[in-house]
C-alpha cells in the first residue's frame, strides 16, 4: 500500500518556470525513503507541496489514497507532521512548551486547551528521546543537535503517521546525524510511521534509507534502493561528479569522489563495488 | 513562587494607584471622602467632591485601566503575527490610521460614538495594507518594519496635519488625538470600549495555542495544523477594532503594547496563555501610572499621556532594538 502517492505533479512558484515538472513518486507504507538531488532541483518544494504549504498549479497528491487537495489543515496535521532543516522559532519558550505544540491539533476544547494525555505524550516523548535534563530549558538555549532532537518530539507529539523532513541533520554533527536518523529508522523498522526525508549525506542515506528518490531539474530520474541508484553514472548524471562505489561488510555502497586523495588507483580497484 | 509574588504585586501596584490616584489632582480627597462616596456611606460628602470622584476621576482611572489594556493585549498579539517585538501598532502605523480616520469623523461632523467605527474601517484597511506592504504577514525584520511604519504613519499623519492646518484654532480635538488624552473620560465612553476589549481578549485567548504556533513560524504552524492566513487576518482584524476605539476615545498613545508584552514575556515567558492575561493587566497598571503622572506632574496643568508614554518608549525602543537578549528573535 501506498502511504503517498503523487501524480503528474507540476509546481512553479508564481505560475512561472515550473519548478517541479511531471513528479511521480509513490512511498511505501512504513518505509524510509529519502529524496536526494543537486542544490535547486526542487526537493524542498516538493515536500512543502506534499505538506499542502504549497499547492500545486498540475496533478495531485494523495496521502493514504485521500486527495489532500481541499483537505482541513487540521486534519493533515494529524496525519503529516514535519521537521524542518532549521526552526523558525522566534520566542524563548522552554522544550516542554515546544513539544506541547505537536499537541495542539489534538485538542478537544480549546477554551480548556490540553488535557492530562496531552501532557504524558509529551512526557513519554522527552524520555523516550533522552531531553529530560533539558524539559524545563529554554529551547533556544540548546545546541543544534539537542535541539533537532526536540524538534523531532514536536513531530511524533502529533501521533503522525507519516514524518516528513527537510534535511534534518545537515547542520549536525556525525554523532546527532546518526541519532536522528537511527530514531527515524527504528520507528519505521517498528511500523510506527512512514519516514520521507530530503537528505544530502549519499552515505548517511544508504545507511538508513530503503529506497532513494533522485531529483534532477524537477523530477525524479531514478529510484530504487540504494545498491540499485548507487552506480557511477547515475551519481555522474546527478550531481556531474566521477566517483567510486564502494561497500561496506554489511554490502552497504558508499560513495568517494575520484578526486578523494586517499583513494590510490590500486586501492580503488580493490574496493570497488561496481 | 516568585512569578506568583510578582501577580501579588501588580495587583497590589494597580490597587495603590486607583486609590492614589483617586486623592490626588488640583483638589485633594481624602481616603475617607473616596470610601463615602464608592460605598454611599455618607450624605455629608459635599456634591463637589462626589462629582470628582465619580464622574471625573474614576471614569477616567477605569478609562486609562481600559485603554492600557486594550493597547497591550493587542502589541502582544501584531508582536506574536509578525513574529517580531517591535511590532506595535504605535509604530507599525495602525495607531496613525485610526487617528485619521477619527480625524474625518470630527470633519464629517458625526455624532462622537461614531467616531470608533470610522477609526475601525482606517485601521481595517491599512492593517490589510500592511499586511501585503510585509509580504503577506511572513516574519517581519526589524528593517522593513521601520519601513513600512514610517511611510503609513507619515502619509496619514500628512492628512491628519492637513485637517489640523485648515481647522487652525480650534483644532484642539485632532491635537488631542495626536498626543493622547485621557480627560474626557465618561462612563457611555467606558461602556462602548468594554465591548471591543472583553470580545479581543476571549478571543485572543480561545486562540492562544494557535498563536503559540505562530512563533515557530508560518510553514511549522501551518505543519501542526493552523491556518496561517485565516489567523492572521482574524487577529489583525480584531487588532484594528481594538485599536481604532483606544484611539478614537484617547488618542494616540505610544509604546505600551511595546513595553508592556516585552516586559511580561521577559518575567513570566513567552507562551501566549500566561502572556496575553498578564499583558492585559500590566498594560492597565502601566497606563494608570503614566495618566497619573501625566495629570501630577505639574500640577494643576496637565501633560497628554502620549508624552508620557513616549518618553519612557522610545529609549526602551532603542534599547530592544539593539539588544538582542530576552524574549523574542527578530
Amino acid at each position: 500500500m501506498w502511504d503517498i502517492s503523487t501524480k503528474e505533479l507540476c509546481f512553479a512558484y508564481g505560475g512561472k518556470i515550473n519548478i517541479l515538472d511531471n513528479m511521480n513518486v509513490s512511498i511505501q507504507k512504513h518505509s524510509f525513503s529519502a529524496v536526494m538531488g543537486p542544490n535547486g532541483c526542487g526537493k524542498s518544494t516538493f515536500i512543502r507541496n506534499i505538506l499542502n504549504f504549497y499547492t500545486p498549479q498540475k496533478g495531485s497528491i494523495e496521502i493514504r489514497g485521500i486527495n489532500i487537495k481541499g483537505m482541513k489543515q487540521a486534519e493533515m496535521a494529524k496525519i503529516v507532521s514535519f521537521i524542518p532543516q532549521k526552526s523558525s522559532l522566534s520566542a524563548d519558550l522552554t522544550v516542554m512548551d515546544l513539544i506541547m505544540m505537536g499537541r495542539v491539533v489534538h485538542i478537544k476544547n480549546k477554551w480548556v486547551g490540553f488535557a492530562k494525555h496531552d501532557k504524558e505524550i509529551a512526557e513519554h516523548l522527552i524520555k523516550k528521546l533522552n531531553l529530560e535534563k533539558f524539559a524545563d530549558r529554554s529551547a533556544l538555549s540548546l545546541s543544534g543537535g539537542e535541539f533537532q532532537r526536540v524538534l523531532l518530539a514536536r513531530a511524533l507529539a502529533q501521533e503522525p503517521e507519516i514524518l516528513l523532513l527537510d534535511e534534518p541533520t545537515s547542520s549536525l554533527d556525525m554523532k546527532y546525524c546518526m541519532e536522528i536518523m537511527a530514531i527515524v529508522k527504528e520507528l519505521t523498522a517498528k511500523k510506527e510511521l512512514t519516514a520521507l526525508a530530503v537528505l544530502h549525506d549519499l552515505n548517511m542515506t544508504a545507511m538508513f534509507c530503503s529506497e532513494i528518490f533522485f531529483m534532477k531539474d524537477g523530477s525524479v530520474r531514478y529510484h530504487g534502493t540504494p545498491q540499485q541508484v548507487y552506480t557511477r553514472e547515475i551519481i555522474k548524471d546527478i550531481y556531474g561528479i566521477d566517483a567510486t562505489i564502494l561497500k561496506t561488510d554489511e554490502d552497504i555502497p558508499f560513495i568517494v569522489p575520484k578526486t578523494h586523495p586517499a583513494i590510490s588507483a590500486k586501492k580503488e580497484k580493490e574496493m570497488a563495488y561496481v | 513562587m516568585r512569578k506568583r509574588i510578582l501577580l501579588f504585586l501588580i495587583f497590589f501596584i494597580i490597587v495603590f494607584l486607583i486609590i492614589f490616584s483617586l486623592m490626588n489632582g488640583a483638589v485633594k480627597t481624602s481616603l475617607r471622602d473616596i470610601m463615602d462616596v464608592l460605598f454611599n456611606r455618607s450624605a455629608n460628602t459635599p456634591d463637589y467632591i462626589r462629582t470628582i470622584i465619580m464622574d471625573i476621576r474614576l471614569p477616567r482611572i477605569v478609562m486609562a485601566l481600559l485603554v492600557g489594556m486594550m493597547l497591550a493585549s493587542t502589541g502582544t498579539v501584531v508582536q506574536t503575527v509578525y513574529q517580531n517585538p517591535l511590532a506595535d501598532p504605535y509604530i507599525i502605523g495602525i495607531s496613525a490610521s485610526a487617528t485619521f480616520g477619527a480625524v474625518l469623523a470630527f470633519i464629517l461632523k458625526v455624532p462622537d460614538l461614531m467616531y470608533g467605527v470610522f477609526a475601525f474601517v482606517s485601521c481595517v484597511i491599512t492593517s490589510f495594507l500592511i499586511f501585503r506592504l510585509s509580504n503577506a504577514g511572513k516574519k517581519l525584520n526589524t528593517a522593513t518594519l521601520l519601513i513600512v511604519g514610517i511611510a503609513v504613519s507619515s502619509f496619514l499623519g500628512a492628512f491628519t496635519s492637513f485637517a489640523m492646518y485648515m481647522i487652525g484654532e480650534d483644532s484642539f480635538k485632532i491635537i488631542m488625538w495626536t498626543m493622547g488624552y485621557l480627560g474626557g473620560a465618561t462612563w457611555s465612553k467606558i461602556l462602548f470600549m468594554i465591548v471591543p476589549l472583553v470580545f479581543s481578549i476571549t478571543v485572543f485567548l480561545y486562540f492562544r495555542n494557535d498563536l503559540d504556533l505562530l512563533m515557530s513560524g508560518e510553514e511549522e504552524a501551518h505543519s501542526m495544523g493552523v491556518n496561517v492566513s485565516r489567523l492572521k487576518k482574524s487577529m489583525l482584524v480584531i487588532t484594528a477594532l481594538v485599536v481604532a476605539f483606544s484611539v478614537a476615545f484617547s488618542g494616540m498613545i505610544g509604546f505600551v503594547g511595546l513595553i508592556v508584552p516585552h516586559t511580561v514575556r521577559l518575567l513570566f515567558g513567552c507562551s501566549n496563555k500566561k502572556l496575553i492575561p498578564l499583558s492585559t493587566i500590566t498594560g492597565g497598571l502601566f497606563l494608570l501610572a503614566c495618566d497619573t503622572i501625566s495629570r501630577l506632574i505639574l500640577a494643576p496643568m496637565e501633560i497628554p499621556i502620549g508624552i508620557i508614554t513616549s518618553f519612557f518608549g522610545a529609549p526602551f525602543f532603542l534599547y530592544l532594538a539593539f539588544n538582542k537578549k530576552g524574549g523574542m528573535n527578530r
